[in-house]
């Protein structure tokens, strides 16, 4: 193939007419000149609008430090369980990523679940589904020979309690899929949990570079299986696999193909509670989503229509991007909403109170759509200030990958929070006001920003914090104003994204001594501080799954 | 490089034999045939004042400035930070003329399918024969991303256009 494009490149280009020889080198006045009236003009406008702009910056100064005033940077630190992901997908027969509470605003680490546990990584964004107050992990721990005893980790997240191990049986590690896609855990999985807490979904990506998906559904009290399914494609490449919960009963499978390491297409199945397939866009571009396929897993219930709202965009822009309105019972596209990819990539979505569909992309600007009529209300770039000066030249933001962890929306959809590196010139940390399109704060005080999770209620902003000597830290934050109200100790292990932010319905001591334990649980434990997960003898509760 | 006596006319003897196949592949990743030019003519002129260390890789060194210069004409000359916002505002129009060059030519409707930076590395790769580490020294990136780059490229092209390749 490269070697076709080569010549065909190659003679191509060499048919394109060269200017007149006297012209190499010959400097034309036309566009100086051009150049030097559009430099002085421009310089003159920049110069009127400082001195306009001067003005209302001053009005905008006083307005923040009445702004602040009124604020006070005062967040009431309430306490939280952080969860953060630490360490990277092992390699093999060593588990090294774990499952890390901080509490907070105390800030100590209270205990730590190991043992391959897969949380996600910031190459592949978070794959869990997480829910309500439990979560299920794929565990892997080693076993004989190149077999890994694969579980699910129960884990109340109000409590920082590990619950229930179920074995999953033993499984090879899946090589292909590793060279194919490096970085892929020994345990390909993800799990999902439905709305009302009654169902775990797991899908495992198995066999050729993870080209089979095995879908299984649990009941989450009995843990019997409920129903089973596989998935499978042919083709290049290899597949991840994730599972959106939608509703109480109904899934969204999400198989990401990779090639060289690229994401380049993602098949979306959506499954019934006996995981038959209702829908699907699958196998090719002409049956896809919008942008391949590559659409983010936050996936939203519509706050007029028994819809579901879908975010797709290509990350390369080379198409333009879309919202979707999937009818909720045969998960039929009943409306398309385009977003241009002249407005960049879609960071992420939100609804506002006043049921306004919020889509925030990386340009940056903020596109407000109506979900009663499919249509766009208007899209407004994104400024900084208040000055006239910003709204004529539109500030840039960085952008991240889908509906990763590095943005987070409030829960009234008014304000998003970014995180990134330092060196972006809003600082390595944003809140933006959606509704009015404006950068609220932001701030580079506390190094790069891994990532950000917001408490249930959206009172508080965490965000993983690397300061220059590469400790990582917690730090909580007033997220109106960006003000640090408390953070961690340095925290072990290289954490690298927050999976979870619950608030804390027991204390670490009262849920050691394993009192208040809700219904028919088995013996709850906390996370072993800095040791392996225990081997599920230790848990009376342990089943062991037939299902997949 | 050259003697200093006659730096100027020995630039320009070297600048001329390496013109055509840069003014190409500038044309193929700037979309214009008149910014193209003027880049590249801006191009000679820095090498008047501050000529390459060497030939070797001559077309690279041309190749780099060029594409400097033809953002910051694009962007009217603004500092560098104002250059690429306003660049990239300006980026997606396609003058009549060189919509009908590429008209007439098999690559230029894949060529049409990229970005500018896949243009970019896709050309350097392909036509000038730039390695991977020449090219991310031209672009100011990371070899990694210019592995990368090409891949999704090849990958676009490999999606939308109607030749097989």
């Amino acid at each position: 193939m490269s070697s076709d494009l080569r010549d065909l490149i190659r003679n191509d280009l060499d048919r394109i007419p060269l200017p007149p020889d006297e012209r190499w080198t010959m400097r034309r006045a036309r566009r100086r000149g051009f150049i030097g009236v559009g430099v002085a003009a421009i310089v003159i406008a920049l110069v009127v609008a400082a001195s306009l702009g001067g003005g209302q910056a001053l009005q905008a100064l006083r307005d923040r430090i009445e702004s602040d005033r009124a604020s006070g940077g005062v967040v009431a630190p309430g306490d939280d369980y952080v969860y953060v992901s630490d360490g990277g997908p092992s390699p093999l027969g060593t588990p090294t990523q774990g499952l890390q509470t901080i509490a907070m605003p105390g800030g100590q680490s209270v205990g730590r679940l190991i043992a391959d546990t897969y949380v996600g990584t910031a190459y592949e964004g978070g794959l869990m589904g997480i829910r309500g107050d439990r979560a299920f992990l794929p565990v892997a721990m080693s076993a004989a020979g190149d077999d890994y005893d694969t579980y699910l980790q129960e884990v109340d997240l109000s409590r920082g309690l590990g619950l229930r191990r179920i074995s999953l049986g033993s499984a090879p590690a899946p090589r292909a899929l590793q060279a194919e896609l490096p970085g892929t855990p020994v345990f390909p999985a993800a799990t999902a949990v439905s709305s009302d807490g009654t169902s775990v979904w797991l899908v495992r990506d198995t066999f050729d570079h993870g080209r089979t998906t095995v879908v299984d559904r649990f009941d989450a009290q009995t843990l019997s299986p409920l129903a089973h399914v596989i998935l499978s494609s042919s083709g290049s490449g290899a597949v991840r696999s994730r599972a959106i919960a939608l509703g109480p009963d109904r899934l969204a499978v999400v198989r990401y193909h990779y090639e060289s390491m690229n994401l380049v297409a993602a098949d979306w199945y959506f499954l019934d509670a006996q995981l038959r397939v209702i829908a699907s866009y699958a196998d090719d571009n002409a049956h896809r989503l919008p942008a391949s396929g590559a659409c983010a897993a936050d996936v939203e219930a519509s706050p007029a229509n028994a819809e579901w709202l879908v975010l797709c965009s290509d990350p390369s822009l080379f198409s333009d991007g879309a919202l979707l309105f999937l009818d909720s019972s045969s998960f039929t596209i009943t409306a398309s909403v385009s977003l241009p990819r002249e407005q960049g990539f879609a960071l992420g979505m939100s609804v506002a109170v006043d049921n306004t569909v919020y889509v925030l992309t990386g340009r940056p600007v903020v596109a407000r759509i109506d979900p009663r009529t499919h249509r766009t209300i208007d899209a407004r770039p994104v400024i900084q200030a208040r000055s006239w000066l910003d709204q004529l030249i539109p500030a840039v933001v960085g952008a991240k990958s889908p509906g990763g962890p590095s943005a987070a929306f409030s829960p009234d959809g008014r304000y998003a929070y970014l995180a990134g590196p330092p060196d972006q010139w809003w600082g390595s940390l944003a809140t933006i006001d959606m509704r009015e399109a404006k950068v609220v704060a932001h701030t580079s005080a506390f190094g790069a920003i891994g990532a950000v999770g917001l408490s249930p209620g959206g009172e508080r902003l965490y965000a993983l914090a690397t300061d220059r000597t590469g400790a990582r830290r917690i730090v909580l934050l007033a997220p109106d104003t960006l003000r640090s109200v408390a953070q961690s100790q340095p925290i072990a292990n290289e954490p690298s994204g927050i999976f979870a932010v619950r608030t804390q319905t027991q204390t670490p001591k009262q849920a050691a001594a394993g009192r208040g334990t809700a219904g028919p649980q088995p013996t709850p434990h906390r996370f072993a501080a800095g040791s392996p997960g225990a081997p599920d003898e230790r848990h009376p509760g342990t089943h062991r799954w037939s299902g997949g | 490089m050259t003697e200093p006596s006659d730096g100027a006319t020995a630039w320009e003897a070297v600048f001329r034999r390496s013109y055509p196949s840069v003014y190409r592949a500038l044309v193929a990743v700037l979309l214009d045939t008149e910014l193209a030019a003027d880049a590249l003519q801006e191009a000679f002129a820095e090498g008047l004042r501050r000529p390459p260390a060497s030939d070797h890789a001559l077309a690279g060194w041309l190749f780099r400035v060029a594409l400097r210069r033809a953002r910051r004409i694009r962007g009217f000359g603004l500092p560098l930070r104002l250059d690429e916002v306003v660049g990239a505002l300006r980026e997606p129009e396609i003058s009549a003329e060189t919509d009908a060059l590429l008209d007439r030519l098999q690559a230029g409707e894949l060529l049409r399918l990229l970005t500018r930076r896949q243009r970019a590395v896709v050309v350097a790769h392909y036509y000038l024969g730039l390695t991977q580490q020449e090219i991310a020294d031209a672009l100011g990136v990371r070899r990694g991303t210019v592995g990368a780059t090409l891949s999704q490229a090849l990958q676009h092209m490999r999606r939308g256009g109607t030749h097989v390749i």
